[in-house]
């Protein structure tokens, strides 16, 4: 009797301890964060050369001459008040630049006048810009002088910047 | 007794003064470095790219006359004298544009030997510079001046044209073809 006993209690150990390996598990927080993302670039040629060399007898305002050989793309996952600026390194003191981005995902500005745009007063050149990416953008610069201003040579640094 | 007890007083007061004052450099503390960490995530949320324009005005000079033709008509004599009386026109507008300095406008007849004498001058000359020359006599092809000392502007001005005969040039028409230029002064 009392081996029977000694055996049935093991074999119930054996059992709770087999339930009991089957029965393990463990959990994992895992947090996922996205951060803000904004991302451009321009492609094309690295340096643009746009010259002036035509005019209307009796005029002063020189025929303007456009440039649209590159393009840019955005990336932004951030909300729909994201923006694309653009600026200047320095003001031009003679003739006027102006650029005109067009846009999908946002509004476009149209032709910008940035002759004065530096830094610290960027003009907007694109609102409202939905999140995702688009690429294959078209940027056009127009450049423009007076016969009043003479002959020039300047090199401008265009920035453009993708903000909230 | 009473003066041990106000002295242990002041010297709590002391302390508490102290631990608030450290309270408050710690709370300063905290402070600046949310703004700081703030500040920092607004910095970020901006990206950029640049590209390089090379901007260039070329020397650009252009000109043009508004009477592609006209004719002169000398029919008339002078009572006094006998002699023919000038046939004059001034209706012609010359308008002209540089980007240069020292420029100025010349003309010149393709008749290297006319028979009638033709003369001309600028009239009414506006714009930013430029100054009406002697007048341009007409009795070869070569090259007179019109306008000078023209820099950096656009303007427009009449154009009088005489042409005068003598009684032995006798009658008939020649054609001439005048050519204005804007050049280099």
């Amino acid at each position: 009797m009392k081996k029977s006993i000694l055996i049935l209690s093991a074999a119930f150990m054996s059992l709770a301890i087999v339930q009991s390996a089957s029965a393990q598990t463990a959990t994992q927080a895992v947090s996922l964060t996205v951060s803000k993302v904004y991302r451009i670039a321009i492609t094309g040629a690295a340096t643009i050369n746009m010259t002036v060399n035509a005019g209307v007898a009796g005029t002063d305002a020189l025929t303007p001459v456009t440039d649209a050989t590159t393009t840019y793309a955005i990336t932004q996952n951030n909300s729909a008040a994201t923006k694309v600026t653009a600026n200047l390194d320095a003001t031009m003191p003679k003739g006027h630049l102006k650029i005109a981005l067009v846009s999908g995902l946002g509004t476009t500005a149209g032709t910008v006048d940035i002759t004065s745009a530096t830094s610290g007063s960027a003009l907007n050149v694109v609102s409202g810009i939905a999140m995702g990416a688009e690429a294959g953008k078209s940027i056009t610069y127009t450049f423009s002088a007076n016969a009043s201003e003479g002959l020039f040579v300047a090199s401008k640094t265009v920035t453009l910047t993708v903000i909230d | 007794m009473a003066g041990l007890a106000l002295q242990n007083e002041i010297r709590g007061m002391e302390v508490m003064k102290r631990v608030r004052l450290h309270t408050a450099w710690e709370m300063w503390g905290a402070a600046a470095l949310v703004l700081l960490t703030l500040s920092s995530a607004v910095a970020q949320e901006q990206a950029n790219t640049s590209q390089i324009l090379t901007l260039q005005v070329v020397e650009t000079n252009r000109i043009d006359i508004s009477q592609k033709s006209l004719t002169l008509v000398i029919n008339q004599a002078s009572l006094e004298s006998g002699s023919p009386v000038e046939a004059v026109n001034e209706d012609g507008m010359l308008v002209w544009l540089t980007n240069g300095e020292n420029k100025k406008v010349t003309v010149a007849s393709n008749n290297p030997s006319p028979r009638f004498l033709v003369k001309m001058r600028a009239l009414d000359i506006t714009g930013g510079s430029g100054s009406a020359a002697a007048d341009a006599i007409l009795n070869d092809n070569t090259t007179k001046d019109l306008i000078t000392g023209i820099s950096k502007s656009f303007g427009r001005s009449k154009v009088h044209m005489a042409a005068s005969a003598t009684v032995s040039n006798g009658v008939g028409t020649e054609t001439y073809t005048i050519t204005y230029t804007i050049t280099g002064g």
